[in-house]
């Protein structure tokens, strides 16, 4: 199921609401059942035989964390080693077997059958997730949490597939507040408005900005430099409006049922280096990879080369866990080497202008970006190198197109206001480019503004989701499903 | 404002401006998914995929007029005049015959259908029965099934309510006389059509066939097709698929209905298209594919089959076509007098250059394949270069 789909808003969250706050007035535990329930039919949706896999990872997760509670030494560490090798287990299998037998066979010149095994979707998140929760249980740092409190924490639904990632000290101290914490109206105001952002940014922006971008992507040979160039750059922008569009959803649709969800991006696009870039955006992946990773390896405590080999191990892992491919994994050396260097030159680059800074960071994000897009290495490859030879001319026709505001040719005519098809695309994609630019670097981050509840925000949010929901008869793709 | 009163004032407002919204769609109907055209509002007919379902199971006819884009410049007064009829036209530009058999099974389901006029696209004969395009957008299933729930895709859609039921609203309060698209205006792109050899040329050049087009390529003007393929023969699985193709999408409807004239023609594709089948070893295939299919539809006595392939006064001509398949409107009325048997029509009302005419039976098939393979077959691949 999608949060931008009817039957999600117009059916399952209405349900999903009355239910939760029905039951949680009587039994905090029938409250969590039933958004277990819900949560499982939420994932459910897109494949049912999902849920073998993740009520199989939440039973054998659990047994290893009730496992580890008893025992000491040795034992404990050997079972933190059998559930780590589960979980990285699980999600090689299902993400990166086909990828590896085929660099296997490329390297070795063999022929083993590649599986072509379905992603289950959000693997990767709950994976981490669960993984955090195993360590954290060998540290003796988990609660005696109840079972239905932990398959809770796992599958609730507004973080289930594409983050942020939740730590189970976040979230299930506050499953454990049902029934005893008053109902916060402000907080389900908050959500209600911080969802309709959200689901905006995602509908209104990422969703617009995506059909150029596949266009020219899927068009290589035919695009012209400039249509590569603007592709790579609304990318860039169509990537961080699309995951923290829902992001905001997430935390919006967790605040309509009293929980506090993390903040996952920081106005990202206003870093004025790398290592702040990482800083703001994706925290809560940033924050796994540092506590579990990064600072168990040493983190920089152990001298300048010792901390940037931890720094490349970590973006690495980071590349690779986006994606089975070798763009991904570049992609995260890049902002490894990008992270070191940033931090090395941190006193001289201090002293250069904001805008210097912040126009050196956003094209190296930008470049970036590009090859995280990419089908392959030898894809962007061909991209850079068009696009460094300047052929082909302004963009043409059939790509400004599709920039063009969606029914305000309609308008325009019924307005009697002239235009030319050319112009009406260009000022189209000009305002789509710029405008999103610029609520990246204007606006207040959705996550940390006030949310006031007067008649402006009431009719604002009505009419922001009411454009929404009349825009979805398009069909839109989360880009981090396959995550 | 309290917390608590615009959480509810909220839930208020928006369910009452999706009520709002549904209700403006479900009643103004602009794809006819409910109900006919209401008397007041004027229907715009620009969408067929749309709004052919619902003109389908909604509107009032005698006969339908569907195919694929071959057949979007055929008049219904035309039509009516020639066979007597009320028609309605449906096509849907490049369906295969799987999509156009579903919509002429819904139409004879829903209505007493006296005639059905159809072109057979020779290059969809052998598809598999189940194809559907799926590379020219999304489809809206929502608007072809039976589940009043996916209808919330057609009941909140923004972009029904600001291009059709907006203006519609505007238009009547306007005072515009209600009304809808003519059936003879509805699909036709004869406006902005551009014929003759240039644009016909130009698709030749710009088509992936030309591929096979070997280094006799100069320019438009010295074009001259060089065949550097052997001219192949169908496969026994071709045949099979097309057999099937026929029973499933083309006379399936006519066994059931026997009451319902159908009159299903092969369109005359221009002397320039079949030379770039030939360049491309494919022309046979074609001529064969239309026997068999002719051999499998003339089995049913309510199939009146027309075959316009060897009508050399059209296919001869590039003034007739904007591109190596597509003819001008005349083309069409000249189609349907010959399959009113009311006169061949059109090019100053020549008859055919062949005394058999353009009906198929039996008995006619053996020379019509002959004259095909004779003008498309006989070895030599005419250029088309001035002389």
């Amino acid at each position: 199921m999608l949060f931008n789909s009817y039957l999600f808003i117009l059916c399952f969250l209405p349900i999903a609401l009355a239910g939760f706050y029905l039951l949680s007035a009587r039994s905090a535990a029938a409250a969590q059942a039933f958004l277990l329930a819900m949560s499982l039919w939420f994932y459910g949706y897109y494949d049912p035989v999902y849920l073998f896999l993740i009520v199989g990872s939440v039973l054998g997760n659990y047994a290893f964390s009730r496992a580890m509670l008893r025992t000491a030494g040795g034992k404990r560490k050997a079972l933190l080693t059998a559930a780590l090798a589960c979980n990285i287990g699980l999600i090689f299998y299902f993400k990166y077997y086909d990828f590896f037998i085929a660099n296997i066979n490329a390297a070795f010149r063999t022929d083993f059958v590649l599986r072509h095994i379905m992603l289950p979707l959000g693997i990767s998140f709950f994976t981490f997730q669960q993984i955090s929760f195993i360590a954290d249980s060998y540290k003796g740092q988990t609660r005696d949490y109840t079972l239905l409190e932990y398959a809770l924490f796992v599958t609730y639904f507004p973080q289930l597939v594409a983050g942020p990632i939740v730590l189970h000290d976040e979230l299930i101290p506050q499953f454990r507040q049902i029934g005893k914490k008053k109902t916060d109206p402000a907080l389900i105001a908050r959500g209600i408005q911080l969802f309709a952002l959200g689901l905006s940014k995602k509908v209104l922006i990422a969703d617009w900005l995506g059909k150029a971008v596949d266009h020219a992507y899927g068009n290589i040979a035919a695009a012209s430099s400039s249509e590569l160039l603007i592709a790579v750059i609304a990318y860039t922008l169509q990537i961080y409006f699309d995951f923290s569009g829902y992001s905001d959803m997430a935390v919006g649709l967790g605040a309509m049922f009293g929980f506090e969800l993390p903040i996952n991006f920081d106005s990202p696009y206003r870093s004025l280096s790398i290592p702040e870039f990482w800083r703001r955006w994706h925290m809560t992946l940033g924050r796994f990879l540092r506590k579990y990773i990064y600072i168990p390896l040493g983190g920089s405590r152990k001298g300048r080369l010792r901390t940037f080999l931890n720094t490349m191990i970590v973006f690495s892992i980071s590349g690779l866990w986006h994606g089975a491919n070798f763009t991904f994994i570049l992609w995260g050396v890049m902002h490894g080497i990008g992270v070191g260097i940033g931090r090395l030159i941190r006193p001289v680059s201090e002293k250069l202008p904001k805008a210097v800074r912040w126009a050196f960071t956003y094209c190296f994000v930008t470049f970036a970006f590009g090859l995280f897009r990419a089908d392959s290495v030898g894809q962007y490859a061909q991209i850079c190198r068009k696009i460094a030879a300047r052929t082909g001319g302004a963009p043409g026709e059939a790509f400004l197109s599709l920039f063009k505001i969606p029914n305000m040719r309609y308008l325009m005519e019924l307005a009697h206001i002239p235009y030319t098809d050319m112009g009406f695309y260009s000022f189209s994609a000009v305002l789509l480019l710029a405008g999103s630019l610029l609520i990246c670097l204007l606006c207040g981050n959705n996550y940390r503004r006030q949310y006031r509840t007067t008649a402006l925000t009431l009719a604002g949010t009505a009419v922001l989701l009411l454009l929404c929901i009349l825009t979805l008869s398009r069909v839109s793709v989360f880009l981090y499903f396959n995550f | 404002m309290q917390p608590k009163k615009w959480i509810f004032s909220f839930i208020g407002i928006f369910a009452a401006a999706l009520v709002l919204c549904a209700g403006v769609t479900a009643w103004i109907d602009p794809f006819f998914h409910y109900h006919a055209p209401l008397a007041g509002f004027d229907y715009v007919l620009d969408n067929e995929r749309s709004q052919n379902d619902g003109i389908i199971r909604h509107f009032d006819y005698d006969a339908v007029i569907t195919g694929t884009s071959l057949t979007q410049n055929f008049k219904k007064s035309e039509a009516d005049a020639l066979f007597g009829v009320n028609s309605i036209k449906v096509c849907f530009a490049g369906a295969t015959f799987s999509e156009i058999e579903r919509n002429i099974e819904k139409a004879l389901d829903t209505h007493a259908v006296k005639a059905v006029i159809r072109c057979l696209d020779d290059s969809y004969l052998v598809r598999d029965p189940e194809e559907m395009r799926d590379d020219m957008g999304d489809y809206p299933d929502w608007l072809y099934n039976d589940d009043p729930l996916d209808d919330v895709k057609y009941l909140l859609s923004g972009d029904v309510l600001t291009r059709y039921c907006g203006p519609m609203l505007i238009r009547r309060l306007r005072g515009v006389p209600g009304g809808i698209t003519s059936f003879d205006a509805y699909s036709n792109w004869m406006e902005d059509a551009v014929f003759g050899r240039d644009p016909v040329m130009w698709n030749v050049l710009s088509s992936e066939s030309s591929e096979h087009i070997g280094s006799g390529l100069v320019s438009m003007d010295g074009y001259r097709f060089e065949s550097a393929v052997p001219q192949r023969t169908m496969t026994e699985e071709e045949k099979e698929t097309e057999r099937r193709n026929i029973a499933a999408n083309v006379t399936a409807a006519a066994a059931a209905h026997p009451e319902t004239a159908f009159y299903y023609y092969f369109a005359p594709l221009s002397e320039i298209g079949w030379q770039q089948l030939y360049a491309a070893g494919e022309a046979g295939v074609r001529i064969e594919a239309q026997v068999i299919a002719a051999r499998e539809i003339l089995v049913y006595d309510n199939i009146r089959l027309f075959g316009f392939a060897a009508d050399t006064l059209i296919t001869e001509d590039p003034d007739n076509y904007k591109d190596t398949g597509h003819y001008g409107e005349w083309v069409n009325t000249r189609i349907l007098e010959a399959m009113a048997e009311k006169g061949a029509g059109g090019n100053g009302g020549e008859a055919p250059a062949f005394p058999e005419g353009f009906r198929l039976t039996e008995d006619i098939l053996p020379a019509y394949r002959a004259r095909l393979e004779a003008l498309y077959l006989d070895g030599s691949v005419p250029g088309t270069e001035e002389d």
